[in-house]
């Protein structure tokens, strides 16, 4: 958020001066990512595709190369070991998901994940569930001047001792098909450790739904939630690896398109080479109701 | 331990020099000749110039301060003073005691472009032991295009082999493969922390202020040391201590003015510049017309000051100064934003030349040096303000010993106490403060000793042996958090009380120069130096900004570590009217900083800026050719370097070794000037580098829905090759012609033709005399090259409609820049 402003701002003034160039790229393989989490009360899902090289689209991309449907994706807990079945879900962030129906997230239980590509190459890695931390109070707010318009706040008390870590979702049961993050929507208690405190979030957008996008969003609605939405919150405790993933995918996010970002590394926990990560969740629900 | 055995060559050359100087003091019967050298015109001590016998074909050049001592047999001898620029100075002087003698050299009359015979000594580039260094005057920066009619010193040296820029709109410079934190950049003693306004548009040095630049860029001598590629020492002119003058331009980016005078006529003068962009006339060629740029702007300002004065022929007093700001404002109303940056240093020096004797000199300096660097930012209640910076208070003594003709004794010692403060935030929303760690400030002893000496071994051989031993110690009060290895927290704190050891580092640098002379025409010179660096900075992004944090070595932090191998083949032709050299270079680099992968900007913030930190190695290895030619109506240089530098760090790049960011693999400047007739002169430029090395996203995937990329091994990719051509007309209207036809004007309007000529009417005043006017035309980038900036990848379109499409595109900072300049004097 700090060079945020900077970058903006350093942007603006230079924003006649740039134009679109050829470059030839190296060639490079396409990598296998693995997007996988298993929640407390919930069995584990992975979500598997390859990366594409940079140029092509995804509309010259058949689904064939893009989603990967034919790997073998084990889940164990240390006593049982399940294979994951492939599966519609429409609420899940790519349509494509592989689900287990065995083995239930426990919080303080470590989960393997272990997926064997159909070329033979094997993918591990391994997460524990922490305990839940659950919210003080959520509540919609009005945004002055507005009084329809506002954002989802909520009171948290980080409980004493360095380590926990947090990921912010929402969803509007009528208006958002699945759970959606934000950017800084990762947050660990560095600064906030053992301190009850308040925070909140604006509207989440859904990258996968170009009808409700920010840009087709009404201009006094943007970023706002409504007085009269429904809010789900789900208030996710991870362990540092996962938070470390998602802190610098966010932090790679924000920076796309920016001229003066250096390239962020996302650091995944998946080993030989695999883009993504597997990530335990502690997660923990709120409702919001619409304001009278 | 390839160190300890230099040591040992360097504890033998010492001893070996000692025994000389004793045994030298038993010899015959010797009187010294000693004194200062000035520009006879204004007064100026003149920086390295020759003063030799021409008998014997020996003698040494001035120091910075514009003394010398010769020690020979008595006799009776020419002595000779040569400088570029001026008139030899010659002497007949019978040497019978000790002589004192103040030398004032002539301005050269001649136009100094025609050929000028002199028994020898314009050979300096062959005879001086200076491997690796080069030395310019003002006036020759001066014919060089400006640009944006600002004469430049930082974009000078990059026209050199082996200085590379580091591209449009960065600050700094990389020499042979170095870091641009390697290079130690003095102002008159004081360390200049960042050398660069406007993020690298133009530098800190104020052309009109500036007497002479010296650039090592390799064979160290010992009096240097705290960074490892290179020194640029700048040397302010003291002000003219005869008449008073002012000098300035206006531009269409920039105007200065400068005033110089004597305090004392012959014995004490001042001179003090200021200078200062417009508000937005940068801004207003790259904005859109209904951009917030209305509300913001990006202008520098700053003023440079020096006094000095002669207490007696035995001691000198000098005090200097410089204050520079950059600001940088923006505003967006409609989205209730509003920011500003400034950042800038400000150095103090004062300076006392004492002569103990006709061959011993001292210079004591007391230094005071300081870099801040603050932003500021507002969204609709919520405020972000960063700060950092660098201050030093420093205190040298240098003492110049000059037993015999054969041998230059420099000893002396330094001390610096720093205090950082390392990238520090407070931040509030409303009323409510968040606890963002404080500010935090580091301190640090650095100090050194050396010794050397400048030695005629033989009639061909010269060698510079020099050993130099720093010390650093940081030291409390200081917090270092310790992370645990599982949560990434800080699990404990490890507190060290104030003016307690953090940490300590020493060690010797020994340097050494050499060179052979083959004839009088040609030399091979040879340079080894070890050097130790103890405060650095770490760039995060790909650019240089001037957000980028000095930190001191500490627990984690060991001092850089840089050996440095070269050898030249210099040879003059035709006369010397052409200078060519060829030389090579070899770096090891030891103890590199980078930042881990992952690291965000911000991160420093609350915890230890070094937590952040890997650490690896380096290599860089090049060599450099130069043609130059110094003198006729048409002159200038030819510099080529083609080069490598290296690293491998263990924590990045999978432990595999890739190019640095500055690596160039072929740099090429072409310098050419030509003075048509006394009014016109033209000048060109042609640089030529390849593109910086850049890590770029090769393939995308998809995370949460969100398209994301997935990079390329580090730096392996290149930024399309810069190349620019500048060419300027200097334009000096001849003033008597002008003169000439206002006194027939006046004598038109007063109807006196008939008994008046224009030799009867007398100019007014004495001040306008002397007034001359130049008017600069310059354009830089003539055929509009666009020079990347920064490379950048933006997604259009989305994945899940099937239309997503990635673009690459580059922003570029200037493209074909015409600009005039109006010089006056008087």
């Amino acid at each position: 958020m700090k060079k945020y402003f900077l970058i903006l701002a350093t942007l603006s003034l230079f924003s006649a001066c740039t134009e679109e160039i050829n470059v030839t790229l190296p060639n490079s393989d396409k990598k296998i990512v693995i997007e996988g989490a298993i929640e407390n009360g919930k069995y584990a899902e992975v979500i598997i595709t390859r990366s594409i090289p940079l140029f092509s689209s995804v509309g010259s991309t058949s689904p064939a190369e893009f989603y990967v449907t034919d790997a073998t994706v084990y889940v164990s807990n240390g006593t049982t070991t399940e294979i994951l079945t492939i599966t519609i879900d429409s609420s899940s962030a790519l349509g494509v998901v592989y689900k287990g129906n065995t083995i239930l997230g426990v919080p303080g239980q470590t989960y393997s994940l272990r997926v064997v590509a159909s070329d033979g190459k094997e993918y591990n890695a391994t997460t524990t569930i922490p305990n839940p931390v659950a919210l003080d109070s959520v509540w919609w707010k009005a945004a002055p001047p507005e009084d329809t318009l506002g954002y989802a706040n909520a009171r948290l008390s980080d409980p004493v001792g360095l380590g926990n870590n947090y990921r912010w979702y929402s969803k509007r049961p009528t208006k958002d098909r699945r759970f959606l993050p934000q950017f800084g929507s990762t947050f660990d208690d560095k600064l906030i450790d053992g301190k009850s405190f308040e925070f909140a979030y604006a509207k989440a957008y859904d990258p996968t739904d170009s009808e409700n996008s920010i840009e087709n969003d009404s201009d006094t609605e943007r970023f706002y939630y409504l007085k009269s939405d429904t809010i789900y919150i789900r208030f996710v405790s991870f362990d540092r690896a996962s938070k470390d993933f998602y802190t610098t995918f966010e932090a790679a996010l924000s920076s796309n398109g920016n001229p003066f970002a250096s390239p962020t590394t996302i650091l995944g926990n998946i080993d030989n080479g695999a883009l993504g990560v597997w990530a335990g969740m502690g997660a923990s629900y709120d409702t919001i109701m619409p304001t009278p | 331990m390839k160190q300890f055995f230099s040591l040992r060559i360097l504890f033998f050359f010492l001893f070996f020099i000692a025994f000389q100087l004793y045994t030298n003091a038993q010899d015959k019967q010797k009187f010294t000749i000693s004194g200062y050298v000035k520009d006879a015109s204004n007064g100026e001590y003149s920086i390295g110039a020759n003063v030799y016998i021409k008998e014997l074909i020996k003698g040494g050049n001035t120091n910075q301060y514009g003394f010398f001592s010769i020690t020979v047999e008595k006799g009776t001898y020419t002595l000779i003073s040569s400088y570029v620029g001026y008139e030899n100075f010659v002497k007949q002087i019978t040497l019978d005691k000790d002589i004192h003698i103040n030398i004032e050299l002539n301005p050269s009359a001649i136009n100094v472009k025609e050929v000028v015979v002199t028994s020898d000594k314009v050979d300096k580039n062959v005879s001086s032991t200076n491997v690796g260094s080069i030395k310019l005057d003002m006036e020759e920066i001066k014919k060089l295009p400006a640009f944006m009619g600002e004469v430049d010193v930082l974009k000078t040296i990059q026209l050199l082999p082996g200085v590379k820029s580091s591209g449009d709109g960065n600050s700094g410079f990389y020499v042979r493969g170095g870091g641009p934190d390697q290079n130690l950049i003095l102002l008159d003693e004081a360390v200049v922390y960042n050398a660069s306004h406007l993020l690298g548009f133009f530098s800190v040095f104020n052309g009109d202020a500036v007497k002479s630049i010296n650039l090592v860029k390799g064979g160290m001598p010992a009096q240097y040391g705290g960074r490892l590629a290179s020194v640029l020492d700048i040397s302010m002119k003291e002000g003219n201590n005869k008449t008073y003058h002012a000098s300035g331009g206006i531009g269409i980016i920039s105007s200065r003015l400068t005033i110089e005078g004597p305090i004392k006529k012959d014995t004490g003068s001042f001179i003090v510049s200021a200078r200062r962009t417009y508000l937005d006339v940068l801004a207003r060629p790259f904005a859109k017309p209904d951009s917030p740029l209305k509300n913001s702007g990006v202008y520098f300002y700053d003023m440079n000051a020096k006094v000095n004065y002669r207490l007696s022929d035995k001691d000198r007093i000098f005090a200097s100064g410089y204050f520079g700001r950059d600001i940088m404002k923006f505003a967006d109303k409609d989205a209730g934003f509003k920011m500003g940056v400034a950042w800038g240093n400000s150095t103090g020096v004062i300076r006392w030349n004492h002569l103990f004797n006709n061959k011993l000199f001292m210079n004591v300096s007391g230094i005071i040096s300081d870099y801040k660097f603050t932003f500021t930012a507002e969204q609709t209640g919520f405020e972000l303000k960063l700060f950092s910076g660098i201050n030093d208070l420093n205190g040298k003594v240098d003492f110049g010993y000059f037993p015999t003709i054969r041998h230059e004794v420099k000893f002396g010692a330094n001390y610096i106490f720093h205090t950082f403060t390392p990238m520090s935030a407070t931040a509030k929303q409303g009323e409510t403060e968040f606890d963002l760690g404080g500010v935090k400030k580091l301190r640090a002893h650095d100090m050194a000793a050396y010794v050397s000496d400048d030695f005629d071994v033989t009639d061909n051989f010269k060698i510079h042996v020099g050993l130099r031993y720093s010390y650093f110690m940081q030291i409390g009060p200081f917090d270092r958090y310790v992370k645990d290895p599982i949560t990434g927290q800080t699990s404990s704190t490890i507190h060290t009380n104030a003016n307690k050891k953090v940490a300590d580092y020493g060690g010797f640098e020994p340097r050494f120069n050499a060179r052979y002379s083959l004839n009088t025409k040609s030399s091979i010179k040879a340079s080894y130096t070890y050097n130790l660096q103890y405060i650095h900075l770490a760039s995060l992004s790909a650019v240089t900004l001037p957000i980028d944090t000095w930190v001191p070595s500490s627990e984690t932090v060991k001092p850089q570590k840089g050996s440095q191998y070269s050898v030249g083949y210099f040879r003059n032709i035709k006369d010397n009217t052409y200078e060519t050299s060829v030389e090579i270079y070899y770096k090891d680099l030891q103890n590199q900083i980078e930042y881990a992968d992952g690291s965000m900007p911000g991160g420093g913030i609350g915890d230890n800026a070094d937590n952040q930190f890997v650490f690896g190695k380096g290599q860089a290895y090049g060599v450099e050719l130069f043609l130059k030619k110094r003198v006729g109506k048409f002159n200038g240089w030819i510099g080529y370097t083609l080069s490598y530098t290296k690293r491998t760090f263990p924590d990045l790049n999978r432990g595999q070794e890739f190019y640095a960011k500055y690596d160039r693999r072929h740099d090429a400047s072409v310098v050419l000037s030509y003075d048509l007739n006394k009014k016109w002169t033209f000048a060109a430029i042609f640089v030529y580098g390849t593109g910086n090395a850049i890590t770029i996203p090769t393939s995308y995937y998809v995370i949460d829905g969100n398209i994301t990329y997935d990079y390329s091994d580090r730096n392996a990719f290149r930024m399309p090759a810069y190349h620019r051509l500048d060419v300027s007309a200097t334009y000096t209207p001849d003033r008597t012609k002008h003169i000439e036809r206002r006194k027939k004007r006046v004598i038109k309007k007063f109807g006196l033709g008939e008994n008046v000529k224009p030799e009867d009417v007398k100019i007014p005043t004495k001040l306008f005399k002397n007034y001359e006017t130049t008017w600069n035309f310059s354009i830089f980038n003539v055929y509009n090259r666009h020079n990347p900036y920064i490379i950048y990848f933006a997604n259009e379109g989305s994945a899940t409609e099937g239309n997503l499409k990635i673009k690459a595109k580059q922003v570029y900072l200037f493209p074909i820049l015409p600009s005039v300049t109006w010089n006056f004097k008087f």
